[in-house]
Formats: C-alpha cells, sequence, structure tokens
C-alpha cells in the first residue's frame, strides 16, 4: 500500500511539473487571443538606460518564435520527464532550467506585448520597473524543480581513518581553484564593463544604473569569493575561507562533528552549484564529483566537493572519534 | 595535503614539515603555483609556533622549492617539480643497475638506509 501511495505521488509530481512547462506557452497564446484584435504591428523591443522605447520588433513574427520556442521547451520537458533512463539528478536540475528558460521566452513576448498593447503604440511602451520582471523566470524555474520527484538519497562510504601516533598532530590543508567560476565572474565583469562604460563616458549614468552596476559589481564579488577556497581540517574542526574576501565561509567544530563520510556529490542533490542552504542542509558545490559530507551530532548535514575527500575525511574521523 | 608532526620525534619540527613539503611535491599532491597555507595558519592547525612554520618555509624557499612574498604567502615555486624529477630519474637509473647486479629493491633500501 505505501508503495502504491509512494507511486501515486510520484505520478502527480511529475504531471504538475508538466504542467508548469506548459503555463509559459498556455500565457503567450492566450495573451495573443486576448490582444491581437487590438495589439499594433510593432512592438517596443528595446529600451534605453531611462526605460524608453528605442527599438521595436514586429509583432506576428515575435509571437510565433515565442510560441514555438514554449512549446518546443515543454516538449523537451517532457520527454526529460518522461525517459525511465535518465539520471534523477539531472532530470531534476534539467527542470530548473527549462521552466526558467520557458518562462524568460514567455516574458520575452509578455512584456513587449503587454506594455505596448497597454500604451497603445510601439513610442508609448514605456519600461519603467517591469524591468524586474525580466528577473522572475529564474525564479519561475524553482517551480518545476520544487515539484520534480525528490532524488535518491546520497550514497555514502566510510574512507579509512587517518592513525595519529600518541604524540602526533595531523592537519590537513587544501587550496581549492574553480576555473570556471573564475571564467563566470571575469563574464560577469566584461558585461558591465560592455553595458555601463559608455554610459559613464556618455554622462548617462542614472540611479536606475547605479544600481545596476552595484549588483553587477556584488555578484562579481560573491562568485569569486567561492572561485578560490582554502579548506582546512584540523584538531579545531573543518573550516573553510574563502582565498580573496578571507571571510570564514563556513565553520564546523570539533565538538559538533558527529559523523563524517565520503560522496559523490550532484548539484541536484543539494539544490545547485555554489553555496547551497536548506532546511538543515548546506553545502559548497562546485562540479559533480567527490566529496565530503558531515553530519553534525544535531542532525544537520553539509557537504563539501573536493578532489581528494579520502584523506580529510579519515582525519576528521579520526579527530572527531566517530 | 596532510601534514603531521610529532614533538617525540629527533627531527626538529621545521624540518619535519619541509620534509612533508617535499614528500607532497614528490607524490604529486603539490603542484607548481599552489599555495600553501599561511605560517600563522598552519601552525594554529598542527599547535606549533608560527616562527616553526616560516623557519620550514624559509628552508623550501633557499632550496628553491618554494617562493614567498610579503602579504601574498609562499607558493610551490615552477622549479620545484623539476628538482623532483631529477631525483626520480637517479633513482630509475639506480634501479636498472641494481637489477643487472642481481640486487632486489629491498636490498637497495638496504644500502641507501646505510649510506
Amino acid at each position: 500500500m505505501n508503495d502504491n501511495r509512494a507511486k501515486t505521488i510520484e505520478n502527480v509530481r511529475t504531471l504538475l511539473t508538466g504542467a508548469t512547462l506548459i503555463v509559459p506557452a498556455a500565457l503567450v497564446a492566450l495573451s495573443w487571443s486576448t490582444w491581437r484584435a487590438s495589439i499594433p504591428d510593432r512592438l517596443a523591443f528595446h529600451w534605453d538606460a531611462r526605460g524608453r522605447p528605442d527599438g521595436t520588433f514586429p509583432t506576428e513574427p515575435l509571437f510565433i518564435f515565442a510560441i514555438a520556442a514554449t512549446v518546443l521547451v515543454f516538449v523537451i520537458g517532457l520527454v526529460v520527464l518522461l525517459v525511465p533512463r535518465i539520471d534523477p539528478r539531472t532530470r531534476r536540475s534539467s527542470m530548473y532550467w527549462l521552466g526558467a528558460v520557458a518562462a524568460f521566452i514567455a516574458a520575452s513576448w509578455l512584456i513587449p506585448a503587454g506594455l505596448t498593447h497597454h500604451a497603445g503604440s510601439a513610442g508609448g511602451a514605456v519600461l519603467d520597473g517591469w524591468f524586474a520582471a525580466f528577473l522572475l523566470p529564474m525564479i519561475y524555474g524553482v517551480i518545476p524543480w520544487l515539484l520534480t520527484p525528490q532524488v535518491n538519497p546520497v550514497d555514502v562510504h566510510s574512507p579509512r581513518s587517518v592513525i595519529l601516533g600518541a604524540t602526533e598532530v595531523g592537519a590537513w590543508s587544501k587550496t581549492i581553484n574553480t576555473g570556471l567560476l573564475y571564467g563566470v565572474a571575469a563574464t560577469i565583469a566584461g558585461l558591465a564593463a560592455v553595458i555601463y562604460v559608455p554610459l559613464i563616458t556618455a554622462g548617462e549614468l542614472d540611479a536606475i544604473s547605479v544600481v545596476g552596476l552595484v549588483v553587477m559589481a556584488l555578484a562579481v564579488l560573491a562568485v569569486l569569493s567561492f572561485a578560490g577556497l582554502r579548506v582546512t581540517v584540523d584538531w579545531r574542526g573543518i573550516r573553510v575561507r574563502s582565498l580573496l574576501t578571507k571571510v570564514l565561509i563556513k565553520r564546523i567544530p570539533i565538538d559538533r562533528v558527529g559523523n563524517v563520510e565520503v560522496a559523490d556529490l550532484h548539484p541536484g542533490e543539494w539544490g545547485g552549484w555554489g553555496y547551497r542552504i536548506a532546511s538543515g542542509r548546506s553545502a559548497i558545490i562546485l562540479r559533480t564529483g567527490p566529496g565530503m559530507v558531515v553530519t553534525t551530532i544535531e542532525g544537520t548535514q553539509f557537504a563539501l566537493t573536493l578532489p581528494t575527500p579520502e584523506i580529510p575525511t579519515g582525519l576528521l574521523r579520526t579527530l572527531a572519534d566517530v | 595535503m596532510l601534514f603531521r608532526v610529532d614533538e617525540a620525534s629527533t627531527t626538529n619540527l621545521a624540518d619535519q614539515i619541509a620534509i612533508q613539503v617535499r614528500a607532497g611535491i614528490l607524490r604529486g599532491e603539490l603542484i607548481p603555483g599552489e599555495r600553501l597555507p599561511p605560517a600563522r595558519e598552519l601552525g594554529a592547525a598542527l599547535k606549533v609556533n608560527m616562527h616553526t612554520v616560516l623557519r620550514a618555509y624559509a628552508q623550501l624557499r633557499d632550496e628553491g622549492v618554494l617562493q614567498m612574498r610579503q602579504g601574498r604567502g609562499a607558493w610551490i615555486s615552477d622549479t620545484a617539480g623539476s628538482e623532483v624529477l631529477r631525483l626520480n630519474e637517479l633513482v630509475t637509473q639506480l634501479m636498472g643497475e641494481a637489477r643487472k647486479l642481481g640486487l632486489s629493491a629491498g636490498d637497495v633500501t638496504r644500502l641507501v638506509e646505510r649510506a
């Protein structure tokens, strides 16, 4: 009976996940049927830094692209959901990206079409705070991700303990540099330069632009904070410190360590890449691969991807006497 | 990399740390360009004085294994690996000569220990 109930719940969740992927296409179709008679032939499609439209796009081709692309994403999503051979972790993380992409494509139609329809012409379609709506697709992806049936429990194993002599003190320390994150930071910085240097040199930097520039600068700092890490395991416990900011990102004192295991870590199981925090669990996931999972005496878990986790895990087991 | 120091050893603590860094390079655990922990941090982790770690780092710097700069810490020098590779080549040659004479790896080890 329990198996049947679990299977039913899984089927319902799969159905709901599929439904979230068709919602963007449905909204595009609904808006077309509602506005078709009164929408102008051209839509505002590009705005200057002040939110005034300075570029247009033909209405019908944009609608055809939006409906075709959102339906395609839905079909891809169905395949990913229903093909059993796909790894559950990959399936779950794919749902986030498919949901976000479908929502972004729908927003790329809905916002220009909605503003132009409301204004009556492309020239009057001022963007204002609607800019923030382009960020909502990233949040929309969380919905199908949450609904996708859960992945299997983390597969862990205990490594051999590191044996220390009675008069020996042991410590493990490693610098971990993630090239991909340095690349991401450089990309964001490059984009910021492309967007804001012309504005600054032209003297057209207004309040909204400054906010955007600050946000991008903070994003670069946040990514760089995790691009280079120093991980230390010693008599005090485990500590993870940012090489750039020297900020202590994570610390678990030795007397709070309940168990330590080596595990094969997948971003989908821990909420994605980077520094992840959820109820009772946190993780620093820099790639798919081996890592260490620390369970505290309170039952919370912390996971960290490491190139060779066996020795620090074995050392922490010895020092924590687990 | 795992560091372990033994207060009861006849080898002083700075030498123990330096030996382990050289061994780490030999095993490939430490690669050219890789940063070592700051002396203060490694000292606290091993419960030794920071200056003991600095002595170890200074020894390795003088050998060309490490590079150090004020405010930037210590990192494995680009030439550190080549020293180890040369040593590896010498060991390979030694074992080749030993086999010609009918000596086992254990025999060679005993000869090395007596040296």
